[in-house]
C-alpha cells in the first residue's frame, strides 16, 4: 500500500511537523482549507513562516502554546477556537478570509520515547461560529433593549424557572439580582396577591396563554405599589413553548390619580345636587312672596338698580296708574312728573346710604289718567333698601293711599274753623 | 341662572361623574351595580328631571339613547377587564371618551337652543 498516497487522501485537515515547528507533510484536505500548495509551505516553520498571525507574537501565540505542551507532555492537547485569518490570493482581491479553527495536537514519539513528529488535525469551524457570535449579538440586542425598557422585564424557562431579571429589578426592590432570581421575587408580592398571582400563573402556564394581572410590588423603601404584570409564552414553529416574557408596569400614580379624579367629581356631583335644592328651595321661597306682595292690599313695587328700574309692581300699585306701563322701565321714564316734586332724589338718598326712608301723609301730585291734569294724592310709604350680598341692590316700596283721610281731615279743620 | 341652566349642569357633572367611575372601576375599583344601573345618578335624573321637564325635546331621546350605548360599553369593558384582559379594556376607553364627546356635543346643542328660544 502506498501510504504516502494513502495519508495525502485521508479526508480531513491534517498538518505533520518537526519537533523544531518545520512542515513535513499536510493532507489534500488541509491544503484546499488553507488555500496553500504544497510546494508554498512543505519545509517552512509551521507559525514563523507558513502560517504568521498577524496580531499576535510568536511568543503569544496559543498555536505554539499548544504545540510547546504537547512537545513536553508527549500527550495530546486541545486547542480551544481560535481565530485565524487567512491571507486570500492577490487573484481573490487580496485582504484577509475570516476563519475560526478548532484543533488537537497529537505528538508522535519514536522507539526511545521522545517526539519524532507532531501531527496537526484542524477543522475550520468558522460557520458554527459566525453563528453562534451573531446568536450572541442578537441576545445582546435583546439584553440591550429588556435594559432599556421603562418596566420590569423578566424571562422564564420553559419550565418557568425565573431565567432574567432587567437591572430595574434592583433599583425598584433594591435587592440584587442574584437574589431575586432564587426565591427573593416571591417577597417582593404582597402576601395578600400571591394566592392570586400563583393560581392566574399556573392556570396561564398550563393552557399555555397569556396573563395579565394587577399585582402589588414592594419598593425598596418598602411601599407596596400596584403593578400591571403581562406574561407571554415564546412558542417554536411547532407551537412548543420555548420561554416566558413578562413585564410589569408601575401603575400605582395612575390609579391614585383616577381614585383621586373619581371622588373630586363625587363631591362636585354631591355639590351640584345641593345646588338644584337650593336653588328650588329659593325659587319656590321667591315664588312666595311673590304671591304675597302681588296679592297684598297695599302698594307694593321692588325698584331694581341705582335708576330705580320697576322691576315688580302689584295690583294695588298699578292702579295708581292704571293706563301706564311700569315694569321694565326707570321711575324718571315712567313717571316724568315726580321727578320735580323731589322723590327721584330720596330714592337716591336711600339706595347711597342703605337707610331707609319713612315718610307719612305725603302729597304727591300725579296724571293718573294720561290726560295732563295732576291729581293730588296722600300717601304713607317706606322705601326699604334691598340687599344683595351685603350691598344695597334695589329699593322695596311699599304704600298705601290716605288721600281720603286727609281730605276728611282738612273738611274737619275748615269746618271747626268756621 | 335659570332652573334649565341647572338641570343641564347636572346632567354634565353626573356624565363626567359616570366617566371617572368606569375608569375607577378599570383600575383596581369596583363595579358598582346600583351605580351603573337605571337607579344610578343618571338613570334617576332621566327619569325625574328629563321626563318631567324636556320631555318634548327631542334631543333628549338622543342623549338617553348615546347613554344607554356608554352602558352597554361599560359593561364589555367590564367584563374584559374581570376576564384579565386589562390592556383592551384600558383601550376601550377610547371607545368611552368618544361617546362622551357625542352624549356632551347633543347636551351643548339642546341647552344653547333653549336659551336661544
Amino acid at each position: 500500500m502506498d501510504y504516502k498516497k494513502f495519508f495525502s487522501h485521508i479526508p480531513a485537515a491534517m498538518v505533520v511537523l518537526s519537533p523544531d515547528y518545520k512542515i513535513l507533510a499536510a493532507t489534500e484536505a488541509y491544503l484546499q482549507i488553507t488555500m496553500r500548495t504544497r510546494a508554498q509551505i512543505l519545509g517552512k516553520h509551521f507559525l514563523l513562516e507558513a502560517f504568521p498571525d498577524k496580531e499576535l507574537s510568536y511568543e503569544e501565540n496559543p498555536v505554539r502554546v499548544s504545540l510547546d505542551k504537547a512537545l513536553q507532555s508527549k500527550k495530546v492537547e486541545y486547542l480551544d477556537v481560535i481565530r485565524y485569518d487567512l491571507p486570500k490570493p492577490e487573484s481573490a482581491g487580496g485582504g484577509y478570509d475570516v476563519r475560526y479553527w478548532e484543533a488537537s495536537h497529537t505528538p508522535v514519539l519514536d522507539e526511545e520515547g521522545n517526539v519524532e513528529f507532531l501531527i496537526q488535525h484542524t477543522s475550520d469551524v468558522t460557520e458554527r461560529e459566525l453563528a453562534k457570535l451573531a446568536l450572541s449579538e442578537s441576545e445582546e440586542k435583546f439584553r440591550f433593549m429588556a435594559e432599556a425598557m421603562p418596566q420590569l422585564i423578566f424571562t422564564t424557562d420553559a419550565t418557568g424557572k425565573l431565567t432574567y431579571l432587567n437591572k430595574r429589578w434592583e433599583s425598584f426592590t433594591g435587592i440584587p439580582i442574584e437574589e431575586l432570581l432564587k426565591d427573593g421575587w416571591q417577597d417582593v408580592i404582597h402576601p395578600e396577591d400571591m394566592p392570586i398571582v400563583a393560581a392566574k400563573w399556573e392556570e396561564s402556564f398550563e393552557k399555555g396563554t397569556d396573563m395579565q394581572l394587577e399585582l402589588r410590588k414592594r419598593d425598596k423603601d418598602g411601599v407596596y405599589r400596584w403593578h400591571l404584570c403581562r406574561t407571554l409564552p415564546m412558542k417554536d414553529e411547532k407551537g412548543n413553548i420555548l420561554m416566558w416574557v413578562g413585564s410589569s408596569t408601575d401603575i400605582h400614580d395612575t390609579r391614585i390619580m383616577v381614585q383621586e379624579l373619581l371622588e373630586a367629581n363625587e363631591q362636585m356631583s354631591a355639590l351640584s345636587d345641593q345646588v338644584q335644592v337650593a336653588y328650588m328651595k329659593a325659587e319656590n321661597e321667591r315664588k312666595k312672596l311673590e304671591r304675597l306682595i302681588m296679592q297684598a292690599p297695599a302698594m307694593f313695587c321692588i325698584l331694581k338698580g341705582p335708576e330705580h328700574r320697576f322691576e315688580l309692581v302689584n295690583t294695588q300699585y298699578q292702579q295708581l296708574f292704571p293706563k301706564r306701563q311700569l315694569q321694565g322701565l326707570t321711575v324718571v321714564e315712567a313717571l316724568p312728573e315726580v321727578i320735580e316734586q323731589g322723590f327721584v332724589q330720596l330714592l337716591d338718598n336711600v339706595y347711597s346710604t342703605g337707610k331707609e326712608f319713612i315718610a307719612e301723609e305725603v302729597l304727591i301730585r300725579l296724571d293718573r289718567q294720561d290726560n295732563g291734569q295732576l291729581q293730588d294724592v296722600y300717601l304713607n310709604f317706606i322705601y326699604q333698601p334691598l340687599y344683595e350680598a351685603e350691598q344695597v341692590a334695589g329699593i322695596l316700596v311699599f304704600a298705601y293711599d290716605v288721600t281720603q283721610q286727609v281730605l276728611f281731615r282738612m273738611k274737619l279743620q275748615q269746618l271747626g274753623q268756621a | 341662572m335659570n332652573v334649565a341652566q341647572i338641570d343641564f349642569q347636572q346632567l354634565r357633572i353626573k356624565h363626567i361623574l359616570y366617566k371617572s367611575k368606569v375608569r375607577s372601576m378599570l383600575y383596581g375599583g369596583a363595579f358598582d351595580e346600583v351605580f351603573f344601573s337605571r337607579s344610578g345618578p343618571i338613570g334617576i335624573w332621566f327619569s325625574t328631571i328629563g321626563s318631567k321637564r324636556y320631555a318634548n325635546e327631542f334631543e333628549l331621546a338622543e342623549l338617553a339613547k348615546v347613554h344607554r350605548e356608554l352602558e352597554a360599553t361599560t359593561l364589555d369593558l367590564y367584563r374584559l377587564y374581570k376576564g384579565g384582559k386589562i390592556d383592551a379594556a384600558h383601550d376601550g376607553l377610547k371607545s368611552i371618551e368618544m361617546q362622551s364627546d357625542r352624549f356632551l356635543n347633543v347636551l351643548s346643542k339642546l341647552e344653547q337652543r333653549l336659551k336661544e328660544a
